[in-house]
């Protein structure tokens, strides 16, 4: 996985550029999002090895799900635990994204589970590699120009 | 609680019970290491602590620990993209002769103490920036529609 700073900024610059074309709720919850999969990196608080228990986080079917858990349990608003469960799993996706692009020997997303257990990874940054964090940031640099522009030309 | 929470936390638990009963499918580190007569003469995928290193031709022997276990990697230096040294980090794929105490590697990659410490900080530093944004929507989340 890159490192949480190189999601949340990403996360955040995608957040900004949706609210460009859409009505966009929940940046927090969003970024929060971004984050939800690494509840698997919570078995290495652990003595007990609870990878294989909490490894289905990190997959699309299980993050969507803690969404919806989340959503349902946090909120009791129709609406509002449909924007969350947005916010979380669209949040929780993008996550799992990034993951693809970072290089490993034996896959960082089980893609398919629970149809499969093969996992996949697109090899394209290096774990350590700072070019991530990197343009995180100029991507969170362009959207706050985008934004200010667009408030600009609105004015 | 709602039906439909109960029934998300109903498959979220079966799915993780299905992940844990099919393990040998996408081994863990710790799983790899307890049931390493499994694995005998077989391809595994780890992640080790450098403890010592020596060389024997054009080949490391490292001295690794995975999950309180310290074994032997074989690693011909060709394969290598840096020199390895203690308190390194080693993610390698191998065939695993862990009954002797050791692995042969086929492909390895080795970070830093230093840069894994930083990437640990990375991650700390991206908690204050989370709760500065949930908090600021504290009112919109909890304060009604």
């Amino acid at each position: 996985m890159p490192d949480w700073l190189t999601h949340v900024l990403f996360a955040w610059a995608l957040w900004n550029f949706l609210s460009l074309k859409f009505n966009m709720r929940y940046r927090g919850i969003f970024l929060a999002g971004s984050l939800l999969p690494d509840i698997k990196n919570a078995s290495m608080l652990s003595s007990v090895d609870l990878e294989p228990y909490l490894g289905i986080f990190h997959t699309p079917v299980g993050a969507l799900i803690t969404s919806g858990i989340l959503s349902t349990v946090l909120f009791r608003d129709g609406v509002k635990q449909t924007h969350i469960f947005l916010a979380l799993g669209t949040g929780s996706l993008f996550h799992l994204l990034l993951d693809l692009l970072v290089s490993s020997m034996d896959g960082r997303v089980m893609l398919f589970f629970p149809a499969s257990f093969t996992s996949y990874s697109l090899n394209v940054f290096m774990q350590e590699d700072l070019t991530l964090l990197y343009a995180a940031s100029l991507a969170l640099l362009v959207s706050f120009i985008a934004i200010r522009a667009r408030c600009k030309t609105k004015a | 609680m709602s039906k439909i929470t109960l029934l998300l936390i109903f498959a979220l638990v079966s799915l993780s019970t299905y992940s844990a009963a099919n393990i040998e499918k996408h081994p863990s580190d710790p799983y790899i290491i307890k049931n390493y007569n499994r694995y005998e003469g077989k391809q595994v995928f780890l992640r080790a602590a450098v403890l010592d290193i020596g060389r024997n031709n054009d080949e490391y022997i490292i001295q690794g620990e995975t999950g309180g276990i310290i074994y032997r990697i074989f690693v011909k230096d060709n394969l290598l993209d840096r020199i390895p040294e203690k308190g390194d980090l080693i993610d390698f794929r191998a065939v695993s002769y862990l009954n002797e105490g050791y692995v042969v590697a086929d492909e390895a990659h080795i970070r830093t103490g230093k840069e894994h410490r930083f990437l640990f900080i990375r991650s700390l530093a991206a908690i204050p920036v989370l709760l500065l944004a949930l908090w600021r929507e504290r009112h919109q989340l909890f304060g009604g529609s």
